[in-house]
């Protein structure tokens, strides 16, 4: 008897452990999504396997997500979103909504561009794939949804985002309004050493070099707030470390240029009590 | 009642106190681990007269009517308390895909049944819910790890008060009733250490891990469960659900249980004590404001202590020295 039971309980053990088809098949699990603020709101997004996009104007989030369910009938789930697409109109509270109530994914790729045409013509599994790569391979420096949130609502109000630039995507600093800067090609290897940690290769006079970043501290002394890199090159340390902290300027002053803060110099500011943003500068220190 | 020993008993308090721990309404600053430190050691403190208690000390609450009825009246409050708490997180707590009344009402079921097995079976069940525990805090460090940014650490004292009040929760008076002297030393131990360490790590996690994302919002550890996801293709939001619901359900069992247990032997006739004693809960959730809830339940806490085990001891010593 007590075999029997005890099978039949496993039976219905494995019942519980996927979900009912019926409620699959009605889910449209989307893999990228766009938001547009403007004066209507816009939702396009792109299904798993399916290079197709679909949009909807709505007034708000929930309203297009409404629409959505009820004209395809398939309620939209957002869990597994990998890309998240944004353009200049003010898209923040569609992205807090979209973390906070619609369990978006927190490291879902966030990027900025014209959603609506993006998602239209490109694929996303090769968007994502693209950042990735260029994340691990310490070309960018990472930039999912929950850092790019966790900017956006801290004391710099700005996060980084990569907009779509040819094979490699490139960086852009956006400020909670919708504000735009694009950053140079220095700025962005700059903004990587002012952020990141890990080992990242360079080229310098058509010579790969090895750059270990070991640690960053930041020292207000002086009345200048210095931030002190310490890396370990594998070759040409003294040339490659002028060119770091070249690099770093370049990012601080594109930055400054905008008034924006990614680099944590107002929590620098208020741990040392000071009203205005002191003089900022960069030391690199060198090991081989 | 056959005794429970110290490993159900620090399962039983540990589980219970967690509940409380995750359930946690705001993160503020580096203060709410001093808070629940001080919490910690105010707790032990006061548990010194129920450790000094001789050899089945304790069970002469058993003897005491109205003493019963005093624990009897503590844990209705604290469990309806607890119920009432359920109701307003849960639409964040429980993952709102199907509504989250349907989620209540099988919690209250399960509660239901679970209660009626005894407070054995429930201290039988609780290191086996400890080892899903701690499995599900291992996977929630690892999946947070990566994220960790020691610069959002706000080394501010904020939040004290709050973090004093999650620590000074009701499982010390669970400990008097349960407690005996084989047992209670090693596990109010174990219980402070544990309930303090799991305290300060989802606080520091919340601040390193989940920074300006968790400010001001209500119930930040399962914001901070969805940040922390160790395997890129499956998320694990469902593993801590799964967790909170069997806190919960402990929780709720150990206070109906304790309840039924002490009516009881209040009332040796009476039955159906454990859905009375749910069905109460249920009924001062719904009719006693919030404050004046956990108001009584704090003031209770150190005469039920305290107090109580006190007056044993002194009554006993006074008793001894009259007969000698």
């Amino acid at each position: 008897m007590k075999p029997i039971a005890l099978m039949i309980l496993s039976l219905f053990l494995i019942t519980l452990t996927a979900c009912g088809n019926d409620s699959l098949d009605n889910r449209v699990y989307t893999q990228g999504l766009g938001i547009s603020g403007g004066e209507n709101f816009t939702l396009t997004f792109q299904r798993f396997e399916d290079v197709n996009s679909h949009t909807i104007h709505a007034e708000t989030l929930s309203e297009a997500m409404q629409m959505q369910e009820a004209n395809n009938g398939g309620e939209i789930f957002t869990g597994h979103t990998e890309l998240l697409c944004i353009d200049k109109s003010h898209t923040l509270p569609y992205v807090k909504e979209l973390f906070y109530q619609q369990w978006i994914s927190p490291s879902c790729k966030v990027i900025f561009t014209n959603p609506e045409e993006f998602l239209q013509n490109y694929d996303c599994t090769q968007m994502v794939h693209t950042i990735r790569m260029a994340e691990e391979n310490s070309i960018l420096p990472i930039t999912d949804l929950s850092t790019v949130l966790n900017e956006w609502l801290g004391m710099g109000e700005t996060a980084l985002l990569p907009v779509p630039a040819g094979k490699l995507p490139a960086l852009v600093l956006m400020r909670q309004n919708g504000d735009v800067l694009r950053l140079s090609e220095e700025a962005i290897r700059g903004m990587y050493w002012l952020r990141e940690t890990g080992t990242k290769e360079i080229s310098y006079q058509g010579e790969n070099i090895s750059v270990k970043i070991i640690r960053l501290e930041k020292q207000y002394e002086n009345e200048t707030l210095c931030y002190h890199l310490a890396v370990n090159i594998s070759d040409n340390p003294s040339e490659v470390q002028k060119l770091i902290r070249s690099d770093c300027e370049k990012a601080i002053a594109e930055m400054r240029s905008f008034g924006a803060d990614v680099i944590g110099i107002q929590e620098a500011m208020q741990q040392q009590n000071l009203d205005t943003i002191p003089e900022i500068s960069v030391k690199v220190h060198a090991f081989t | 009642m056959s005794r429970i020993d110290s490993r159900q008993l620090f399962a039983l308090l540990f589980l219970s106190s967690a509940w409380n721990v995750i359930g946690i309404s705001g993160i503020y600053g580096t203060g709410q681990i001093l808070g629940a430190l001080l919490a910690c050691i105010l707790g032990l403190l006061l548990s010194i007269p129920l450790l000094m208690l001789p050899e089945y000390g304790t069970e002469r609450i058993y003897h005491r009517k109205l003493l019963c009825l005093l624990y009897v009246l503590f844990f209705v409050l604290w469990g309806a308390n607890s119920l009432r708490e359920l109701n307003h997180s849960a639409p964040i707590q429980l993952l709102n895909v199907s509504g989250h009344w349907k989620g209540l009402v099988l919690i209250f079921i399960t509660c239901l049944l679970t209660s009626t097995n005894g407070i054995k079976a429930t201290a039988r069940s609780a290191p086996i819910i400890l080892t899903v525990m701690t499995c599900s805090a291992l996977i929630l460090i690892v999946g947070a790890w990566k994220r960790i940014d020691l610069d959002t650490l706000l080394m501010e004292s904020n939040g004290f008060k709050e973090g004093f009040a999650s620590c000074m929760t009701g499982e010390l008076a669970v400990a008097v009733v349960l407690g005996h002297k084989g047992n209670l030393k090693k596990a109010l131990i174990q219980y402070f250490t544990a309930k303090w360490i799991l305290y300060s790590v989802i606080v520091f996690l919340c601040l390193t891990v989940g920074g300006r994302l968790l400010q001001n919002q209500p119930y930040p550890f399962f914001i901070l469960t969805s940040l922390s996801q160790p395997l890129q293709g499956q998320r694990a939001d469902a593993f801590y659900i799964l967790v909170f619901v069997m806190l919960t359900i402990l929780h709720i069992t150990l206070q109906t249980s304790l309840t039924a247990h002490l009516l009881e032997t209040i009332f040796p006739k009476l039955k159906g004590t454990a859905p009375i004693s749910l069905m109460v809960m249920l009924l001062l959730a719904w009719a006693i404001p919030e404050r004046v809830l956990q108001f009584s339940e704090h003031c209770m806490i150190p005469i039920l202590v305290f107090a109580v085990p006190m007056g044993i001891r002194l009554f006993q010593t006074r008793k001894k020295v009259v007969t000698s």
